[in-house]
C-alpha cells in the first residue's frame, strides 16, 4: 500500500518525467535505436570476401614489431601518451627513467643508441606539433633471443616506468598492436551464434544493457535527490517524522519505489527494442523475453546500487554535493571502463558494446554474476544505513550535529 | 489510563545554549496554553513532547507512557508543526490518505476519519484541491485534520494562528476548543488573545524556563492592582515608556491614553487603577520575574 503511494508520488513528479525522457533518449534512442539504423550495420549472414571488422589475433611478430616501433617513436620524441584513470596524460621522462626505457629498447632491438640509430636510418613519416616526429620503422624487429614472455615482461616494465595506463600495459597491448581483420569463418560463426544460441535478442539485449548501464549510473541521482528532499522542501518533514510508521518501513517503501520507477524507462524501451530488432530479423526466431531478462539481471542491480548509495549520501550531505559526486564518479568510471567484456567484479558499469561475442561474455559470466550480486548487496547495505541515518534525524539526534546540520538538506 | 502529561525537571541544550531549563509541568485534559516570546523554548518543548527531539535530562510521561517509547507516543500524539505544509501537488484527500497510511490506519478507517474531519474543518468541498491551491487558513485547517486523523489522545499545535486573518483565527480557535473536549490539547503561541479566548489552563515560558503555570483567571488575579491607565499629552509618551511597562496606547488627538503595569501606585498625576486583561497579566508576569525592565524592554 505504502509502496504504491510512494511509487505514485515518484512517477507523477516532474523530475521523473525528465528522468524518463533522458533515459529513453540518451540510454536508448541515440544509441540502440540509432545504431540499428546506421548504414554500417549488416543484418545478413556474412559472405566470403567481405570486411567483418577487426579482432585480436595471435601474431607475435606483428605485435612485437608494432609495439617496439611505437615505443621507439615515443622515446625519440620523449613524449608518451598514457591514460591513467582514464584521462589522457603526456609523460616526459628524464634521468634514470629515460635511461631505463633506453635499456628496454636496447634489450629488445640490440641497438645501444637507439635515438641516433633511428634518426640516421629511418625517414620521418610525418611531423606534428612542430617538433614531434613520427619515424617509419617497418623493418626493425625484435631480437630472436627475446621470447614473447620476455617481450611482455619488458613492455609491462615500460608501462610501470610511464606510470601505468599506457598502450604497453598487459590489458591494452594486444588491442593496440595485435589487431587483424576478422576471418570469414569467425564472422560466420559469430553470426550463427547470434541467430541460434542467442535467439537474436539475447545478443541485442547485451548491447541494449551496455547503453542503459551507462545512463543508469548517472541519472538516478537526480531522481533520488529531488524525491528525498521533497519532505523538507514541502515543509512536510516534521509531519512525516511524527507519524507512527517505523523508519525501516518508510525507507524501504521509498527505496523500492525509486528503484521500480528507475526501471520503468528501461522496461519501456525493452519493448521498443524488441520492435526495433523485429524490423531487421524474423520475429519468429527472436526470444521475446530476452530484453526484459537482461534488464533485470544487468540493469536492476545498477539501479539498486546507485539508488542505495545516493540515498545514503543524500542523508548525509547536500543534494547538490551528491549530484556532483555522482557525476564525477560516473565520469571517471566511464573513462576507466573498457568497452570490451573485460569487466571485473568491482566495475559498476559493465560494457559489452556489441550484439556479437556471446562466447566472450559467457567466458566472463561468473565475474558478471559476482559483480551484479556485489552491487545489489552494496545498494541494499547503503539503503539499510540510510534507514539508520533517517531514524537519527527523525529523533533529532543527527540534526544536532552542527556540521551535518549545516551541510544536509534534511537539517532542522 | 492516566490522562495527563507529566514533565519533570526536563532540560535540553543545543551545544552551549540551554533551550529548556528544568521544565516542570503537568498538563491535563482540555486546552492548555503555552505562552511566551519567540525563542522562549515553546517549540523545543512541543517537539520534545512529539518525540521529535531528545531531552538531555528529566522525565516525561504522556498518559502514563514514557517519552522514550517513541512508537506509542507517536501513535497517541497528533502534531501540527509551526511551519506546516504538504506536497504541493497532492490533493487534500490524498494528503490525509497518505498520512493515514503512515499512521498505520486501514483503508476503511482512513476514509471514515478523513470524511468526518474534512467536514469538521470545513474543507469537504475543497477535498479535490491541491495543497498549493489552499489559502493559509485552509492549510492550517488541513493541518488540524491531519493531526486528528488517527484520533490521538494528545494534540500538539505550535503557533497555529500565526499569519491568519482575524476571522480564520477565531474559526481555528473554536475548532481547537471543540476537539479539546475529549483530549489533551497543547496550544503554543506568542499571541495572548489565542490563549485568552480558548484556554483555561496555561503556562508562561521565558528563556527555557516555566515562569508561571496555573489557571488563566489566577494569572489575571495576580495582576490586579498592578495595571494602570493615564491620559497624557502625546509628547510625554517617551518618558512614560521609559519609566513603565506599557501594555497599550490609544491616541485621541494630541492626547494619549496609556495602559501600563506598575507595582504599587505610580508617581503620575491622573493615573487610575484598572482591571487587568490577560495581556496585562502576561506582561506583569514577565516584569515580576525580571524578564523585562521597568521601561518595558526585555
Amino acid at each position: 500500500m505504502l509502496f504504491a503511494k510512494e511509487l505514485r508520488r515518484v512517477v507523477f513528479s516532474k523530475i521523473f518525467i525528465l528522468f524518463f525522457a533522458a533515459e529513453v533518449f540518451f540510454g536508448f534512442y541515440t544509441q540502440f535505436w540509432s545504431d540499428m539504423g546506421a548504414g554500417y550495420k549488416s543484418f545478413e549472414p556474412p559472405v566470403p570476401g567481405g570486411v567483418y571488422g577487426m579482432v585480436v589475433v595471435d601474431d607475435p611478430p606483428t605485435l612485437t614489431q608494432e609495439a617496439t616501433a611505437s615505443l621507439i617513436n615515443e622515446f625519440v620524441n620523449n613524449e608518451y601518451i598514457t591514460y591513467p584513470y582514464g584521462f589522457i596524460h603526456k609523460v616526459h621522462l628524464k634521468g634514470a627513467d629515460k635511461d631505463k626505457i633506453a635499456v628496454i629498447l636496447s634489450t629488445l632491438t640490440g641497438i645501444s643508441d637507439i635515438e641516433h640509430h633511428v634518426s640516421s636510418t629511418y625517414e620521418i613519416e610525418y611531423t606534428y606539433d612542430d617538433d614531434l616526429k613520427q619515424y617509419a620503422i617497418p623493418e626493425l624487429g625484435v631480437l630472436d633471443n627475446v621470447s614473447i614472455d620476455d617481450f611482455h615482461a619488458l613492455m609491462t616494465e615500460a608501462d610501470k616506468i610511464l606510470g601505468g595506463g599506457s598502450k604497453y600495459s598487459p590489458d591494452e597491448i594486444m588491442y593496440n598492436f595485435s589487431l587483424g581483420p576478422m576471418p570469414y569463418e569467425e564472422a560466420l560463426a559469430e553470426y550463427n551464434s547470434l541467430i541460434n544460441d542467442d535467439k537474436i535478442t539475447n545478443g541485442y539485449a547485451r548491447l541494449f544493457c551496455d547503453y542503459h548501464g551507462i545512463d543508469m549510473t548517472l541519472l538516478p541521482v537526480f531522481l533520488v535527490a529531488v524525491f528525498l528532499s521533497s519532505d523538507k522542501r514541502s515543509k512536510a518533514e516534521q509531519l512525516i517524522y511524527s507519524r507512527s510508521i517505523s523508519s525501516i518501513k518508510l525507507v524501504s517503501a521509498r527505496f523500492a519505489a525509486l528503484v521500480t520507477a528507475e526501471m520503468i524507462p528501461v522496461l519501456f524501451t525493452a519493448v521498443l527494442a524488441n520492435i526495433r530488432v523485429a524490423q531487421f530479423y524474423d520475429p519468429s526466431m527472436m526470444d521475446m523475453f530476452a530484453m526484459f531478462k537482461y534488464s533485470l539481471i544487468w540493469i536492476l542491480p545498477t539501479a539498486i546500487a546507485v539508488t542505495g548509495i545516493d540515498m545514503l549520501l543524500t542523508g548525509l550531505i547536500p543534494s547538490v554535493a551528491v549530484v556532483i559526486f555522482q557525476f564525477g564518479f560516473w565520469f571517471v568510471t566511464m573513462l576507466m571502463t573498457p568497452m570490451r567484456e573485460t569487466f571485473g567484479v568491482f566495475d559498476l558499469v559493465i560494457r559489452h558494446n556489441t550484439e556479437f561475442d556471446r562466447q566472450g561474455f559467457m567466458d566472463n559470466i561468473t565475474v558478471f554474476a559476482l559483480n551484479r550480486l556485489l552491487f545489489t548487496a552494496l545498494g541494499l547495505v547503503c539503503a539499510a544505513l540510510y534507514v539508520f541515518v533517517w531514524k537519527l534525524r527523525r529523533e533529532g539526534r543527527l540534526g544536532e550535529s552542527k556540521l551535518l546540520s549545516k551541510l544536509s538538506l534534511h537539517r532542522h | 489510563m492516566d490522562e495527563k502529561i507529566e514533565i519533570r525537571n526536563v532540560s535540553k541544550r543545543y551545544g552551549s545554549k540551554t533551550a529548556l531549563d528544568n521544565v516542570d509541568l503537568t498538563i491535563g485534559k482540555g486546552m492548555f496554553g503555552l505562552l511566551g516570546r519567540n525563542g522562549a523554548g515553546k517549540t523545543t518543548l512541543m517537539k520534545t513532547l512529539a518525540a521529535l527531539h531528545l531531552k538531555n535530562s528529566g522525565t516525561i510521561t504522556v498518559c502514563g507512557v514514557p517519552i522514550e517509547d517513541r512508537k506509542r507516543i507517536r501513535s497517541m500524539t497528533g502534531y501540527l508543526p509551526q511551519e506546516f505544509s504538504m506536497y504541493p501537488t497532492m490533493r487534500v484527500e490524498e494528503c490525509l490518505d497518505y498520512l493515514g497510511v503512515l499512521s498505520g490506519m486501514d483503508k476503511a478507517l482512513r476514509r471514515e476519519r478523513a470524511d468526518m474531519l474534512l467536514k469538521k474543518v470545513n474543507l469537504n468541498e475543497h477535498r479535490r484541491k491541491k495543497v498549493k491551491e489552499l489559502s493559509g487558513g485552509m492549510k492550517r485547517r488541513l493541518g488540524i485534520a491531519q493531526a486528528l486523523l488517527h484520533d490521538p489522545k494528545v494534540l500538539i499545535v505550535d503557533e497555529p494562528t500565526a499569519g491568519l486573518d482575524p476571522e480564520e483565527r477565531i474559526r481555528f480557535r473554536n475548532l481547537l476548543g471543540e476537539v479539546a473536549e475529549e483530549r489533551i490539547v497543547i496550544l503554543s503561541t506568542h499571541i495572548v488573545g489565542d490563549i485568552e479566548a480558548s484556554c483555561e489552563m496555561a503556562a508562561v515560558m521565558n528563556e527555557g524556563r516555566i515562569l508561571w503555570t496555573g489557571r488563566i483567571a489566577d494569572l489575571i488575579h495576580d495582576a490586579e492592582g498592578k495595571v494602570w491607565t493615564v491620559t497624557v499629552e502625546s509628547r510625554f509618551l517617551p518618558q512614560i515608556k521609559s519609566l513603565y511597562s506599557v501594555t497599550g496606547m490609544v491616541m485621541q488627538g494630541s492626547q494619549t491614553t496609556v495602559r501600563f503595569v506598575h507595582e504599587g501606585a505610580p508617581d503620575l498625576t491622573g493615573a487610575a487603577e484598572t482591571s487587568p486583561c490577560l495581556e496585562d497579566a502576561y506582561i506583569y508576569c514577565l516584569f515580576k520575574n525580571g524578564c523585562i525592565d521597568m521601561g518595558g524592554e526585555g
